[in-house]
């Protein structure tokens, strides 16, 4: 296999198609190990873009890469969940057992070990990716079994499938449907009634905005255009979340009606599902269940005798937390980095292409499915008058119970914690990283759009956790997941893991909280997108309900700042020069 | 055909043609606004979020948001100023600024807003990264040490001397202006091209020419940035 033979069979595959350059990338990358910088042009030439734009995607997203890479990669996943003590063993034991260090190849080529972010494994971790296959509840034990299987190449026969963990199924999401349902009762009504139904049932996004899903489709059915487009949001990148996991396992078909329905109501004949990288393992799955739709007649051409056409392609994506933002992820479904837009325009008025576009969560739109089914009255009934509907939990950490949750809206911190065996935890991280931390005096706040809203990550940490090391791995996290576009985001999130770092080094003063106050407002207030305006949140919902942590690590001021242990920092040569250095003081 | 619409910043009445964008309409009406990736005619970047004005009292980017009849904008505050101050001040540390030797000093615009900003230190710790120069062009160098990823020569070669050579690589921190192919020497980039003229730092720029303007007499040396605007919208 060479350059010259890849590249022009990746490019022809997607018809040279200007737009299509991830796939491509991520092809030559699959196939060859790297995409080298001649490979760069090759691609350039056979698409038609500039080569500095192809080299722009190729070093922007995680999983692609210009040096090459072993024949097998493998991935551990070094988000706070996956690193309690047994994934810092097991990250131990895989350097080991592989004889290199993260971020190397063995001499023979064979195998790569790196770090990735979170990879939704977060009910089992510790976890990992071994090239697309995700390998759960690592132990030094199974490292050992893992290595061995990968060096055999026997991985797939090696017995290491993934756990469901679903504890509760709810009426909404996973309840049997009879396939094509949601979407007959559907094409029985208008486009318009469809979206008088979907806003009759209150439903609010389930991506973590929480924006009225009826509202949405009806900004997009009015704006001018021929041609529309819809695109599910499967990226999935959030720590701690791993509901859209396991819907796409269990009941992708109510994903895709719901996209078809959606199609019918803005007037689409076009779905695009945005795959996290993470979650290539489960491609061939999904295009089976595209298949037997299309078999069935609920994808396709003229679906319900002749009023509606209809049908999805899966987009891959290749690591990069910010392609969950919608407007990056359009950037991404377009072949380019994976950079948010600016708005106005809205994805309703242009997006995919300069096309108008509906973005919603995978389970938005298995939720619309069954609201098509069911009707929106039945829907309303469960939840709350905001939030209406039940709702997927992942939750994860210290609890007896981890796994997904479908509820309706409306329970409390503490009967959630009871229900997964999380009692007794010093902090409960509601929505993520992005969220908030929430404390023991807050356990009876509801969780919904009316206190403490939710894409549905719910961390449980244990009253022996470090929590301000947990902040200080999810402020890393926003770190290497900044696109680096604008400067708050960019720069911002740098200094404030510095600072906070600093503070945990036990070199912190008073001031410091409120230079981290000032800077994490700045980088909120001044960012670009949605990932800048809320990656602070870990200090800051540590700092208004977890004070003391932080107040605890600091030390007196003495007017200077001591970023550093002056006589530690002198051990090294006093050694060396065998006398000790005299202080003198006026 | 173009609509008037009018609106207010920090009081004053503004008038605006529809879909106008606000730094825009500022600036025709004697309102400077700061900015730092922004450049007439050019589609805006959003970069730099200096120009972030209070929208109805959101925070919005001046350079990307359209006016709207009736909104209410506020330029001038406590707040907005400490926020612009400190993301100029972090530009400062995330590469190396050494203005005392920068050919660029009194024609630069970072330190002509953070002059009129009243900055004179370094306010967070310095990053000293690891930034190359890029000399391998006859005419014109890339000194990555003084980029502020504003993108402004990207958007100008693209646009105004159809030459994309100029675009992003790697992410977050890491993010670095780079050419196509893989030198400056390489591209068909001429001294003469607008990209050239367009960084607002000392990162892209002529050779040979440094000091044909002598300090004392450059551009931001007696008047803040700005003040141009300020004059041409409020003759004496
Ligand atoms: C940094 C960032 C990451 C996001 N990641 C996701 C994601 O993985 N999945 C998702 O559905 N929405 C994500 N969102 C929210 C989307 O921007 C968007 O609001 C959502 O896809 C809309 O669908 P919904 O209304 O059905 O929730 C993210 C937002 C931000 C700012
Ligand atoms: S000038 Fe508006 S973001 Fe830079």
């Amino acid at each position: 296999m060479n350059l010259q033979q890849v590249v022009p069979e990746a490019a022809a595959r997607c018809g040279r198609d200007p737009s299509r350059v991830m796939d491509v990338v991520r092809e030559v990358q699959a196939r060859l190990g790297r995409v080298s910088d001649e490979a760069i042009d090759l691609i350039a030439r056979e698409l038609a873009v500039p080569p500095v734009d192809v080299k722009g995607v190729v070093t922007f997203y995680a999983f692609l890469s210009r040096k090459q890479k072993g024949r097998t990669v493998i991935r551990l996943s070094e988000c706070v969940g996956c690193l309690g003590a047994e994934g810092h063993a097991s990250a131990e034991e895989l350097q080991r057992q592989l004889g290199i260090k993260f971020g190397e190849t063995t001499p023979d080529g064979a195998i790569s070990l790196e770090h990735t972010a979170c990879i939704g494994m977060c009910d089992q971790g510790p976890a990992a990716l071994v090239d697309e296959q995700p390998i759960a509840r690592l132990t030094p034990e199974r490292v050992k079994d893992l290595v061995a299987a990968v060096r055999e190449q026997k991985l797939a026969e090696a017995g290491f499938a993934v756990a469901d963990n679903v504890h509760k199924k709810g009426e909404v999401v996973f309840a049997e449907m009879e396939p094509g349902a949601g979407l007959k009762h559907a094409l029985a009504l208008d486009p318009a009634g469809v979206i008088g139904e979907v806003k009759a049932s209150r439903l609010r996004g389930r991506g973590g905005a929480g924006f009225p899903a009826g509202t949405k489709w009806e900004f997009c059915a009015r704006a001018a255009g021929e041609r529309k487009v819809v695109l599910c949001n499967a990226d999935e990148g959030e720590p701690g979340t791993f509901k859209d996991r396991e819907i796409l396992k269990h009941v992708p078909a109510h994903v895709f009606e719901g996209m078809a329905i959606a199609g019918y109501a803005i007037g689409a004949k076009e779905g695009i599902l945005y795959l996290r990288g993470e979650y290539a393992y489960m491609l061939p799955a999904l295009e089976k269940t595209l298949d037997e739709m299309r078999e069935k007649g609920v994808l396709g051409k003229g679906l319900g005798g002749g009023k509606h056409d209809f049908d999805i392609r899966v987009q891959l994506g290749a690591g990069a937390y910010v392609c969950g933002e919608e407007s990056a992820l359009i950037s991404s479904c377009e072949g380019g980095r994976g950079v948010p837009k600016d708005r106005p325009p809205f994805p309703v008025e242009r997006g995919y292409l300069g096309l108008p576009t509906v973005v919603n969560n995978v389970e938005t739109f298995a939720t619309v499915a069954r609201i098509l089914e069911k009707g929106a009255g039945w829907f309303a009934s469960f939840g709350t008058r905001d939030s209406t509907g039940t709702k997927l939990f992942s939750v994860s950490g210290d609890c007896a119970k981890p796994g997904i949750y479908e509820l309706p809206y409306g329970l409390t911190v503490r009967e959630l914690m009871a229900l997964v065996g999380g009692e007794g935890a010093q902090a409960v991280l509601v929505g993520g990283p992005s969220g908030s931390f929430v404390k023991p005096e807050d356990f009876d706040r509801k969780i919904g759009y009316e206190a403490l809203a939710t894409g549905g990550s719910v961390m449980v940490f244990g009253p022996r956790r470090d929590l301000l090391e947990v902040v200080s791995g999810f402020m890393r996290f926003f770190v290497d997941e900044s696109c680096g576009h604008c400067v708050p985001c960019r720069v911002g999130n740098v200094l404030i893991k510095e600072r906070l770092d600093k503070i945990r080094a036990g070199h912190g003063v008073a001031e410091d909280l409120g230079y981290l106050e000032e800077l994490c407002a700045t980088v909120k207030r001044m960012s670009r997108c949605g990932l800048g305006q809320t990656s602070p949140n870990p200090v800051v919902t540590t700092l208004a309900s977890f004070r003391g942590l932080y107040e605890r690590r600091l030390t007196e001021s003495n007017g200077l700042q001591p970023d550093f242990d002056l006589n530690a920092a002198l051990q090294a040569a006093v050694k060396a020069q065998g006398r000790a250095p005299v202080f003198h003081e006026d | 055909m173009s609509e008037t619409i009018t609106f207010t910043i920090d009081g004053k009445k503004i008038p605006a043609k529809k879909g106008q964008t606000i730094i825009r309409a500022a600036e025709e009406a004697g309102v400077y606004i700061p900015r730092l990736c922004w450049l007439k005619d050019l589609i805006p970047g959003g970069a730099c979020r200096v120009c972030t004005v209070l929208v109805n009292g959101r925070p919005q980017a001046a350079c990307t948001q359209p006016a709207a009849g009736g909104i209410v904008v506020q330029n001038e505050t406590e707040e907005l100023f400490r926020w612009r101050k400190n993301i100029v001040a972090m530009l400062f540390v995330e590469g190396n600024h050494y203005c005392m030797f920068c050919e660029k000093s009194g024609n630069c615009e970072l330190q002509a807003v953070a002059y009129r900003f009243g900055i004179t230190a370094p306010k967070y710790p310095h990053q000293f990264p690891q930034r190359a120069v890029d000399a391998s062009h006859p005419d014109v160098l890339i000194d990555h040490n003084r980029c502020i990823l504003c993108w402004r020569c990207a958007r100008t070669a693209r646009v105004k001397d159809g030459k994309p050579i100029f675009g992003v690589v790697n992410r977050g921190i890491d993010s670095q202006l780079a050419v196509g192919p893989e030198q400056l020497g390489e591209t068909e980039l001429k001294a003469t091209d607008k990209a050239v003229e367009a960084c607002p730092v000392g990162a892209l720029m002529k050779k040979r020419v440094g000091y044909a303007v002598p300090v004392g007499k450059r551009l931001y040396d007696h008047e803040p940035i700005g003040s141009d605007i300020e004059k041409a919208g409020n003759p004496a």
